[in-house]
């Protein structure tokens, strides 16, 4: 990388950003998106917090887009807005230069053919009284794919040969399985109706370690396969490592870094993004690091959030104008976007640990 | 190294289940040595909590220690008096759940308290000055004040810390921490890691740390347990360990570690699903899964052998390799069982 121009875009307006595979459109795109959500306190009265706070995002046509924050940050809720499923307070999204953002509940069901959710937890989203067949029978049978009889057996057997399950699992119930094998079952039933794009919420945090490998494994294969779309939602940052091709970071509802993989990985911008890679575990005890990052204090609340830039009160380079101005997300290297006023002033990328401890 | 604190020899857990006892835990030995940081790292069902409790004294009905012996200092963990007198001194735990541990309906003064005044015999003013102390020990803001607080009115990290300082009030000399950090945020896990690792270095605490996280076990252990269907398959030095792994599972497990410091566009996987138990599968519980498996492997469960200088493996190829495996039996299944 070598001297970034800090290329000044409105962050709003994202169009045909310099990135290498920006050539097609995007598949679901969300613009200035806002989800608020109304808390009642004892003392305080009825307050709004903003889970996600104006914040723009695009999935393109068969890329994995990793979201990655810490509990609160609003990458769930983001998720989950892509899916129609809370109400936005502003902004506006679309599926496959469809405007979708003011869709109906008929609209929404239909759309749910194209766009589908895999939760994270196996043992909770699979209902222990129906079998394997019923299950990812259900969503065929409400869409009318395939409604009974040979067609549907056909239909189910087709989607647990994807999921690499024995046909034989078909007739059992969800506790007769391991929770990978479970987590196949979730897979298969978010894609009998043959999605373009998935939300994979955390798909693999409640499994074990060798079945991670096995489930991520399985999702590319399926996305090489069916030519998905995923955004691919994380606590952290080395699983998204071995999926995604870009990687946005969230921090209490702002995205403060997005960029390929490669990029983000090899020089984080954003000081949070330092901390993260630093605070991760790494299973190699010869590995040298560089001096840890370790923040201090816990994330503030998302009901009351910092003033300026919401990572001020834990950020390591922290300027005066950090605490009273919001930083924008601008492109400060090709393909790399970060909001941090120290980044974008000094336009030279700092070094990829951020040595201030 | 040498001065042993916890000693745990051919351990087995059972539970009874409608068709029978089903081991948890099947003949696992293991010890800690003084000022020592253990790792025992495995995955769900790998018998690593149902190890951290025994070694405790805690076992919970219905499950039921049935065989080999748990030792601190000489002194058995399964003789109730002794047990209880030596968990409130020299051996402490930390939770994953800090709500496991702390009372929900006590100020954290009070629960540190108690530890202090019931095991050390302080007066009550003198609590008072050591429980600020102690918070202050782990990095919490304004303790005087906080000592007041109920542990609800913590967020996850602080409670995390209130909990390492009721841990720590009794001046224990072996920390058990069962996966002390999994339930937190990466930044928070980082800070919490940190903390332990310090009053480790301080306070010269042995450390037993349970977790399923590799990197926990390269960052913070010197020594390490691999345990995989109830039993211990592999012991070593935690860097001959990553460097040359000699059981298939460590193998795989290393392996299949995501990580953020290498660009590796596929992970590696265990083809295949961990036993529900120790006995779901006949000869060496990993064998389904293992790439090397021959037929000894499928019919006996292989021993834990010395391979080499503090090198221990619970497999047939490498003690074949090591030319151990024509003078090694197979672990005796119904001698266990009978304890």
């Amino acid at each position: 990388m070598t001297h970034a121009e800090a290329a000044v875009s409105s962050p709003a307006a994202d169009d045909g950003a310099p990135t290498p595979s920006s050539s097609a459109p995007p598949i679901m795109k969300a613009t200035d998106l806002t989800v608020e959500y109304v808390v009642r306190g004892r003392k305080a009265g009825k307050r709004t917090v903003s889970a996600v706070d104006h914040i723009d995002l695009e999935v393109r046509p068969g890329e994995t887009l990793g979201l990655v924050g810490e509990s609160g940050c609003g990458k769930t809720t983001t998720g989950r807005a892509l899916l129609g499923r809370v109400p936005l307070a502003s902004g506006r999204i679309e599926f496959d230069g469809t405007d979708i953002t003011r869709y109906s509940k008929r609209q929404w069901r239909e759309l749910h053919r194209d766009v589908q959710l895999i939760f994270q937890d196996p043992y909770a989203s699979l209902n222990p009284r129906l079998t394997v067949r019923e299950i990812i029978g259900e969503p065929l049978k409400l869409h009318g794919v395939a409604r009974k009889g040979e067609p549907l057996r056909q239909a189910v057997d087709e989607l647990l040969d994807m999921v690499r399950l024995p046909r034989a699992a078909a007739e059992r119930y969800p506790h007769a399985f391991s929770g990978g094998q479970r987590q196949r079952i979730v897979i298969a039933r978010a894609l009998a109706l043959r999605p373009r794009f998935v939300v994979a919420d955390e798909p693999v945090s409640a499994l074990d370690v060798s079945i991670q490998a096995q489930v991520i494994g399985l999702l590319q294969d399926l996305q090489r396969e069916l030519g998905l779309s995923y955004l691919f939602i994380a606590h952290n940052l080395a699983v998204v490592k071995h999926i995604a091709d870009r990687v946005a970071v969230m921090y209490l509802g702002h995205i403060v870094e997005l960029a390929d993989k490669v990029s983000l990985y090899r020089q984080p911008l954003h000081p949070y993004t330092q901390a993260l890679l630093s605070a991760a575990p790494i299973p190699d005890p010869t590995v040298q690091r560089p001096e840890r990052v370790i923040l201090r204090g816990d994330p503030p609340s998302p009901i009351a959030p910092p003033s300026g830039c919401r990572f001020h009160t834990r950020c390591p380079l922290a300027i005066e104008r950090c605490s009273v101005e919001t930083p924008p997300l601008l492109e400060v290297a090709p393909g790399h976007r970060t909001a941090c006023w120290v980044v974008q002033e000094t336009a030279v990328p700092l070094p990829s640990a951020g040595a201030p401890a | 190294m040498t001065e042993r604190l916890l000693e745990i020899e051919n351990l087995c857990v059972a539970f009874p289940t409608r068709s029978g006892p089903v081991y948890g835990v099947k003949g696992v030995t293991m010890n800690v040595a003084r000022q020592e940081r253990l790792g025992v790292v495995g995955e769900s069902g790998s018998g690593k909590s149902v190890t951290a409790l025994a070694a405790m004294g805690l076992v919970q009905s219905p499950g039921r220690v049935v065989g080999g012996t748990v030792k601190w200092r000489g002194r058995s963990m399964f003789d109730k008096a002794e047990a209880a007198d030596i968990r409130g001194r020299d051996v402490a735990m930390i939770f994953q759940d800090a709500m496991v541990s702390l009372n929900p309906l006590m100020t954290v003064e009070r629960q540190i308290g108690e530890v202090l005044m019931k095991r050390r015999g302080y007066s009550k003013t003198h609590a008072r000055r050591r429980a600020i102390e102690l918070l202050e020990m782990v990095g919490i803001p304004f303790p005087a004040e906080r000592l007041k607080q109920m542990p609800y009115e913590f967020s996850g990290g602080m409670r995390q810390r209130v909990m390492i300082a009721v841990a720590l009030a009794s001046e224990p000399e072996l920390l058990i921490a069962d996966e002390p950090t999994t339930a937190l945020d990466v930044t928070i896990q980082a800070q919490i890691l940190e903390l332990i690792r310090e009053l480790s270095d301080h306070l010269g605490v042995a450390v037993m740390m349970i977790t399923h996280d590799l990197g926990v076990v390269a960052e913070f252990c010197d020594r390490v347990q691999v345990m995989y269907g109830g039993r211990v398959v592999e012991r070593a030095p935690v860097e001959p360990l990553f460097a040359a792994p000699y059981h298939p599972y460590s193998a795989g497990l290393v392996a299949s570690s995501p990580r953020v410091d290498v660009v590796r566009d596929r992970l590696t996987s265990i083809a295949g699903d961990p036993p529900a138990h120790a006995d779901a599968v006949p000869g060496c519980p990993f064998n389904p899964r293992c790439p090397e498996a021959n037929d000894r492997c499928r019919v006996e469960a292989p021993p834990l052998l010395e391979l080499q200088d503090r090198r221990w493996a619970a497999c047939w190829r490498r003690a074949e390799e090591y030319g151990l495996a024509e003078r090694s039996h197979g672990l005796d299944e119904t001698a266990e069982v009978a304890t």
